[in-house]
């Protein structure tokens, strides 16, 4: 900045009066003959008598004219330099009243007229935003814990998937026969284990017209009278405790013939109780045209396995059969790579003149192809170039 | 010792006995990722076994070669080889283009100016003045 | 004579390979391989005392060989010839009949100085297949001209058998030739050991059974060229007694010529097809790709003394004497005069050459008669080896002549 305020001294020489400062003669040359106009807005951006002043003036047709009276914001930060050294005193008397003004418009914004209001003069006392300790260490409130809709981990095995959509189909079948909202059932998120193996024993054989009502074939009269008194609660409670006694005894006349089907029975973290494959597939043959129900069984079905069903998927399901085999496709991994696909694509295994690389050929693997490596090697050891 | 004999070789002919086909191996290269690939691993998955089955006496290699356009090299009896860039090229384009090493002999381009050419001597002979009408000089 | 049967000899190709690990596998393997043959060789004397059941290696070893790696095998091992598609493209480029393995073409390509071992190498084969090349080609050149001299009968097989010829024949074939054998090779390349460089591969060989094999600058008659030299009129390497044959892996230590490791080759391609697609497979390879190459006999030919010869061939005929008669002339007394001669005997012409004088012109007219009497060609020629096939009309004895006159 000093060159700048050098030549706005050359500028006013009237006030300053010291032209002792060396100034080459071209800047000289340029600094010297300003048109008077330009000096005159540069010079009296702020002064009462300035150019902008008189013209706003003349606009308003008063001697005091409403508005800023710089409407260019006051000066600039190097006149202001400059004016400090000269006319201290004058700008020591304007700024006091600046700040003041400031202060009061903020205070009134901030506390509308108290009384008792005492401003604060330490932070203690004062509401606090945020946790300035060690905020992770405080346990979540009851709102606070997320729990997710679908399962945690995706279910991919085929015979688990299976079970889900038998399962699936089994509620809502009751569901659709018991004339509750279908959707109601995502409310129990996981059976009793016996609840479980009543629904694992109920067969489905599709009926002619595709009705989602008569499809159920119950093990045995008490097993429909369990699930239909189970199923009327969805929706209302949860599971009363009495049902299980009923079921017990189910459970023990089927305990021996079922063991085999059950791969490991601590299975209190297993998906579907260590059941790995449905007894029948039956379920597989059912028609999802209804829109209700198809949505019901989807949003059941994802619940219970974990996978998400785009739009597009959606529109193009048309049976339980095809949800299970998109989501089994879903598991699959695609192979990216060229040389993957054609590893396993059994024309190619037919070829005996193909040969199908995985990587780049370099030399050295000709090299190896000849037999010429070895030698080469040999060589390099024999040296001492490798080891 | 009346006559000696002269060892020599003998030259083949191609085609007379056993033809045997000169391009003895395709090296075809792609890029995964590369877009201009993309008729080259086309070809390669659709077009390619039914070409090695047509022509099994070729050896036909399939490599990647990652960041760079797609190639067919083609390896000939004679040593030489021909390498064809299929860059952004259809499968059947590539097709032709492997008929074309394919059914090449290896050998740089040359005109040919005689239809027919052989290792048998003329039937007929060089000409010359003494024989035939013999006319009084 | 009792008729040869190679099909008998075969076992230890067609049997399966079992790769012997240990040295002392190996040299029981060499015992094992003369017990197809009449009587089984013992190698050392210990292994002569030993009962021959003792001497079968037991086959399960060969599922504890597959550990063995790659590179300490000396050629590649025989799973890997299902995975070349070099080799595939080579069966498929030569035609072969598709009775033939690629296990076995693989060992065709693999030379004894590579794998010492006789159940990987291809010089059993090899032998075979020398054998049938020889007789096919000779009975082929001697029916088809039967009137040719010796010489040119060698000269005439080298041509089409020698090993010139079949490293040629490698080449055009499209077999790439390995830099060194070993087990990480692919197995469609040709495998050999190479001779170290400054090493002279022209060594004269000595036969021993041949009589004055030391006088050196002793004259080799024909005659003695057809009973103790091979099918090209060169000394033979001695026959090798099979109990000396253990050192055969030092025989081939310091390794052999590309082109000896070519011709063992295209000799054991014979051998395999005639081995495993029958007679007449390996007839139609041997004219597909030998006879049918292209070879100009009357090139062969080198005399010294035409005119002479062919007095005495008319003598021997019963021919009159041969008479030379100017047939045309030209600028006799220029820089270039020409003279046309020709040979008469009686009044059948029977060869004229011209040349820039009268002698010259005379000994080209003897030439061109006796290539055209030494070049003489049945029509309709029949080879001994078509009543090898069944059902054959009766033969009918081709003419074979003389051969070249004897002055």
């Amino acid at each position: 900045m000093r060159p700048s305020v050098r030549l706005l001294n050359l500028e006013v020489p009237s006030i300053h009066g010291a032209r002792s400062l060396y100034v080459c003669s071209v800047c000289r040359h340029e600094a010297r003959p300003r048109p008077i106009v330009a000096r005159q807005f540069l010079r009296n951006a702020s002064s009462a008598n300035s150019l902008t002043e008189k013209v706003r003036r003349k606009i308003w047709g008063t001697d005091n004219p409403p508005g800023l009276k710089d409407p260019y914001g006051g000066e600039g930060v190097i006149e202001r330099k400059f004016k400090n050294k000269h006319a201290q005193t004058v700008v020591e008397e304007e700024t006091p009243e600046a700040s003041q003004a400031l202060d009061t418009a903020a205070s009134e914004d901030a506390a509308p007229a108290a009384d008792d209001y005492e401003p604060a003069t330490t932070w203690e006392g004062l509401d606090r935003v945020g946790h300035l300790g060690r905020w992770f260490d405080i346990a979540p409130a009851a709102t606070e814990v997320y729990e997710s809709f679908q399962v945690k981990k995706k279910i991919t095995k085929q015979g688990l998937l299976s079970l889900a959509a038998h399962q699936t189909v089994v509620e809502l079948c009751l569901m659709h026969k018991l004339g509750k909202p279908l959707t109601s059932i995502c409310e129990v998120v996981e059976h009793d284990q016996s609840v479980f193996k009543l629904i694992w024993k109920t067969k489905i054989v599709p009926a002619s017209n595709g009705q989602w009502t008569a499809a159920l074939e119950y093990p045995d009269k008490e097993a429909e009278e369990a699930l239909v008194y189970i199923f009327e609660q969805v929706g209302g409670q949860n599971v009363a405790p009495e049902i299980e006694e009923v079921t017990q005894d189910v459970d023990v006349e089927d305990a021996r013939s079922d063991t085999t089907d059950i791969v490991d029975m601590d299975g209190s973290k297993q998906p579907f109780f260590g059941y790995q494959r449905t007894r029948d597939n039956g379920f597989l043959s059912l028609s999802l045209d209804d829109p209700a129900t198809k949505f019901a069984f989807l949003k059941r079905f994802s619940q219970l396995t974990g996978h998400f069903f785009p739009d597009p998927a959606v529109h193009s399901i048309t049976t339980v059969q095809q949800v299970v085999d998109y989501v089994q496709n879903l598991a699959k991994p695609k192979p990216k790579k060229l040389a993957e696909y054609l590893a396993n694509n059994p024309r190619y295994q037919s070829m005996p003149n193909v040969k199908v690389f995985a990587k780049r050929q370099k030399r050295s693997d000709r090299d190896e192809e000849l037999g010429r490596k070895k030698l080469i090697e040999a060589e390099l050891r024999a040296r001492g170039l490798i080891e | 010792m009346t006559v000696q004999g002269i060892r020599t070789v003998t030259s083949a002919r191609n085609g007379v006995g056993a033809f045997i086909l000169q391009c003895k191996r395709l090296d075809f290269h792609y890029c995964d990722w590369a877009g201009s690939s993309r008729g080259m691993v086309s070809f390669l998955k659709h077009h390619l076994p039914s070409f090695a089955k047509a022509n099994p006496q070729i050896e036909i290699r399939v490599s990647p070669r990652p960041h760079k356009h797609p190639v067919i090299k083609g390896h000939y009896v004679n040593g030489r080889e021909k390498a064809i860039c299929v860059r952004n090229l259809e499968p059947e384009q590539i097709f032709n283009k492997a008929n074309l090493l394919k059914a090449a002999s290896g050998e740089k381009l040359k005109r040919t100016k005689k239809p027919i050419a052989s290792l048998n001597e003329s039937v007929r002979g060089i000409w010359d003045p003494y024989h035939g009408g013999f006319k009084s000089v | 004579m009792k008729r040869l049967q190679p099909q008998r000899w075969s076992s230890s190709v067609l049997s399966p390979q079992v790769r012997a690990g240990c040295r002392l596998q190996r040299r029981i393997q060499h015992g094992l391989r003369y017990q197809t043959t009449t009587t089984p060789f013992p190698v050392t004397e210990a292994e002569a005392k030993q009962p021959i059941q003792d001497l079968v290696p037991p086959p399960k070893k060969r599922s504890s060989r597959s550990a063995i790696s790659k590179h300490s095998l000396p050629s590649p091992p025989v799973k890997a010839a299902r995975e070349s598609a070099k080799l595939a493209a080579l069966h498929a480029r030569l035609y072969l009949p598709a009775r033939l393995p690629l296990e076995t073409l693989a060992r065709t390509l693999v030379d004894e100085s590579a794998d010492p071992n006789p159940d990987f190498n291809n010089e059993s084969l090899a032998t075979l297949g020398h054998d049938l090349l020889t007789q096919y080609t000779s009975e082929y050149l001697i029916c088809t001209y039967p009137r040719l001299p010796m010489t040119v009968i060698f000269a005439a097989m080298y041509a089409y058998v020698g090993p010139k010829t079949l490293s040629a024949m490698v080449k055009e074939w499209g077999v790439e030739l390995a830099v060194a054998p070993g087990g990480e090779v692919d197995p469609g390349h040709l495998q050999f050991k190479r001779l170290d460089p400054g090493v002279n591969p022209n060594q004269p060989l000595k036969n021993p059974n041949r009589p004055y094999e030391n006088e050196a600058t002793w004259r080799r008659s024909i005659s003695s060229k057809i009973v103790y030299d091979d099918v090209f009129g060169e000394p033979v390497r001695a026959s090798v007694d099979p109990r000396q044959q253990v050192q055969s892996a030092d025989r081939y230590a310091a390794g052999v010529t590309p082109e000896q490791a070519c011709s063992q080759f295209v000799r054991a391609v014979l051998g395999a097809i005639y081995l495993h697609a029958g007679r007449p497979a390996a007839k139609r390879f041997f004219e597909q790709h030998f006879i049918s190459r292209h070879l100009n006999i009357s090139d062969l030919f080198n005399f010294r003394e035409p005119a002479r010869d062919l007095s005495r061939l008319c003598a021997r005929e019963n021919f009159e004497p041969p008479y030379a008669k100017i047939l045309s002339e030209t600028g006799r007394l220029s820089r270039h005069p020409v003279f046309v001669v020709g040979i008469f005997s009686g009044k059948d012409k029977l060869g004229e050459g011209s040349g820039s004088s009268l002698l010259e012109a005379r000994s080209r007219a003897a030439v061109a008669s006796l290539k055209g009497w030494y070049l003489y060609s049945p029509l309709n020629v029949r080879l001994p080896n078509s009543m090898e096939e069944e059902g054959a009309a009766p033969w009918k004895p081709v003419h074979v002549d003389l051969g070249e006159v004897i002055v």
